[in-house]
């Protein structure tokens, strides 16, 4: 029950705020239709030549490495906070 | 008067007004007369295709629910339930729509409990919570959202007036399990034959065969009585053949009777047939018979033979038999009839009081006069006759209209029912209670109260251990449904605001567009400049051929509409490189890894250093003593 009304505040949030916003019709673009194709073949292009799909480990190993990182360095800010655990 | 452009179209406009409000106002008087009615249609034939999809889905999932052998028994196919069930998304109340449900028709086997197909083809569950927010059959998600039914978790859910459709349908239907003929003189037109010829219901007995079928060895016969709403039954009457040989006059054949009790089965009454000189008749020499059942104070039994086909068609010569029993007391049998058939009529409150037997001979010489509802007819079979699933134990009158049932179990007994209050037992149970859910305790004599002081704290501490359980899954384990009708809600919110969010996703996707595309359907849909390897494939499904594999190449061009001339520009062509593109790909997805693992390998050891230092940068006590000894001495001016 609480868990759900938290949830439901964080989903009003973001509902909200997508509300908030205004539409962005694909309209706004004269011919997005023929833009949308040419950007395809374009990336279909770079696709024949670049391996993307073998190189999406390499992005989740740069992902989780950063990650790590992260919480490293909020680890250490942490324990720089307790006395006789060092100030690094 | 004349009339300008301008007062023309208001004129025009009038009429349209009107002319819509009159269509929406018959429009909508036809759904309200169509929701009074009782059903959209009459039969699952004339029914439109997606309310029999619906019906037919429903039925396939509840039936693949567990422990749902009752629900299977009660429903074998999916069009025997009820086409009321089917109501149309248009009559139905507005929260309906405000649920997000668009799908045509709905099935309610309980009020306020709504199945659907979605626009994915999943059977979906609506219910429709009360004033408070309460659900009360718990069959949709949390908070009455739909959700997708799910075989594993959910159970067939009846509202008790439906159940109680469902005690009377089966009770019609399947009161008897194996009868092989069923004769009612309502609807069986071989009856309105017979009585039009003067004679019996049935064939008995021609031509040495008991009621048409040939090799009948035996013939039962179970007269019933239905009062409108339930059959009941009293005698069941067992006709076979003897075949007694002796040396001077060749066979005899004669035929036994044997009467007992479909209810008990103890009372049994075995006699020969015999003419009214109480003669035994040999149906050797007369092979023909019709049978008349009826209840005087001399005889119920009774029969006319014939020795010949031309005399039984012209009910000439006929021969007035009637069964002999070893007791002579017919009319002990006789009262029996009338013990159950009274019982019978008691118990299904027929109001206008009749013996079983009097109206069944009164209904057989004169159906004109019948009560409506009335029926008497004949279930018919070679081998006993059984009472089928035995739910005529429940009566469908006393079925509180305001329960639930959950239809779970081997038999209908064990279906559990729910009322109001929460309160829950079986169908057996609420029988026994007189069909209340309150169990009245009587304590008669010196009872002693013998209270186990273990299973008493044991009782206490799992009624704390659950209450805390439940407490926790209640407040703190959110349900799948809400989190589930969140992300639907954000999604559509995103989808209202950025209507192109899938054009991003097509863009993505296009950089995943492999250098090697099998075309699976034989037929060529991306064609490249340049021809491919043939290769050789077969199926699991036993098929097999050659399949091109394709070999497309980077191309970029741009299609253009130039003056109402759809013209393509082609910027870059590497058509020359196509067959090599499959290594030129490898080799960059090489130099890719050997760069990032060499920079990987020049990145490690600041990495581990850091965690290193994390591991061992605690202060020792000492390292702390020198850290202050060297803070004083440098206040007192000291050199550290």
């Amino acid at each position: 029950m609480i868990v759900e009304t938290i949830f439901n505040w964080f989903v009003n949030g973001v509902i909200t705020f997508f509300a908030l916003l205004p539409t962005v019709d694909g309209d706004v673009f004269n011919s997005w239709t023929e833009i949308k194709e040419i950007l395809m073949n374009i990336l279909q292009g770079v696709s024949l030549i670049l391996p993307i799909e073998e190189l999406l480990p390499l992005v989740a190993f740069q992902g989780a490495l950063w990650t790590f990182r992260l919480v490293f360095a909020i680890i250490l800010r942490i324990k720089s906070f307790i006395p006789l655990l060092g100030g690094t | 008067m004349k009339i300008n452009a301008i007062q023309l179209n208001k004129i025009i406009s009038v009429v349209c007004a009107v002319v819509i409000a009159l269509t929406t106002f018959i429009y909508s008087g036809v759904s309200a007369f169509a929701t009074l009615g009782t059903a959209l249609w009459s039969t699952w034939d004339a029914a439109d295709e997606a309310a029999q999809q619906l019906a037919q889905l429903y039925h396939k999932t509840a039936a693949a629910m567990d422990n749902t052998k009752a629900f299977k028994q009660a429903y074998p196919n999916w069009y025997d339930l009820p086409i009321e069930w089917i109501c149309s998304h248009v009559d139905v109340a507005s929260d309906i729509a405000e649920a997000g449900i668009t799908a045509t028709y709905l099935l309610t086997p309980a009020g306020d409990l709504y199945y659907y197909i979605d626009d994915l083809g999943n059977l979906c569950v609506y219910e429709r919570v009360g004033a408070g927010g309460e659900a009360r059959y718990g069959a949709s998600g949390g908070g009455g959202r739909p959700k997708t039914v799910d075989t594993s978790n959910d159970t067939p859910i009846f509202s008790g007036d439906n159940y109680a459709d469902i005690i009377r349908r089966l009770n019609d239907q399947y009161g008897i399990k194996n009868a092989k003929e069923y004769i009612s003189i309502r609807t069986d037109k071989r009856w309105d034959y017979s009585k039009s010829q003067g004679r019996g219901p049935i064939s008995f007995f021609e031509e040495g065969e008991y009621c048409g079928q040939t090799n009948w060895l035996d013939c039962y016969i179970l007269p019933f009585y239905f009062d409108g709403s339930q059959y009941w039954f009293g005698l069941m009457e067992r006709y076979y053949s003897q075949t007694v040989e002796t040396d001077d006059s060749g066979n005899h054949i004669y035929m036994d009777v044997n009467v007992f009790s479909v209810i008990d089965d103890t009372i049994s009454y075995t006699a020969r047939i015999v003419d009214t000189d109480k003669n035994v008749v040999d149906f050797a020499n007369y092979r023909y018979m019709e049978l008349f059942c009826s209840a005087t104070s001399s005889t119920f039994l009774f029969g006319r033979m014939y020795d010949t086909y031309s005399n039984y068609i012209g009910k000439s010569s006929g021969k007035y038999t009637y069964a002999h029993f070893s007791s002579y007391d017919t009319s002990k049998l006789n009262s029996l009839y009338r013990v159950y058939s009274e019982s019978c009529l008691r118990n299904s409150g027929f109001d206008e009081y009749k013996d079983f037997a009097t109206v069944y001979a009164y209904a057989y010489s004169n159906n004109s006069n019948y009560v409506d509802g009335l029926d008497v007819g004949y279930f018919i079979s070679d081998e006993p006759i059984e009472m089928g699933l035995n739910w005529t134990g429940i009566d469908p009158e006393k079925i509180n209209p305001d329960t639930f049932i959950t239809m779970e179990g081997d038999t209908i007994y064990d279906n559990s029912i729910t009322n109001y209050e929460g309160d829950t037992t079986t169908i057996n149970e609420y029988i026994n209670n007189n069909y209340n859910f309150d169990i009245d305790i009587n304590i008669e004599g010196d009872t002693i109260i013998d209270i186990d002081f273990g299973d008493f704290l044991l009782e206490i501490t799992s009624s704390i251990e659950t209450a805390i359980s439940n407490t926790i899954n209640f407040f703190f384990v959110p349900e799948q449904d809400v989190i589930d009708s969140g992300m639907d809600k954000i999604k559509l919110e995103i989808e209202n605001k950025l209507p192109w969010i899938y054009d991003i996703a097509d863009l993505l996707d296009a950089l995943f567009y492999d250098v090697v595309q099998q075309d699976k359907d034989h037929t060529i849909t991306f064609v490249p400049d340049v021809g491919g390897d043939d290769f050789s494939f077969s199926g699991d499904d036993g098929a097999s051929g050659n399949v091109t594999y394709i070999y497309p190449y980077p191309k970029w061009t741009i299609n253009l509409d130039w003056y109402g001339h759809d013209m393509t520009i082609t910027v870059l062509d590497f058509e020359m490189f196509a067959d090599y593109l499959p290594t030129i790909k490898s080799l960059i997805l090489v130099f890719i890894y050997i760069v990032y693992i060499r920079n990987l390998i020049q990145y490690l050891p600041t990495l581990i250093g850091n965690v290193m230092q994390m591991s061992s940068s605690a202060v020792s006590a000492d390292a702390i003593y020198d850290h202050y000894r060297d803070q004083a001495e440098l206040q007192r001016g000291g050199r550290v």
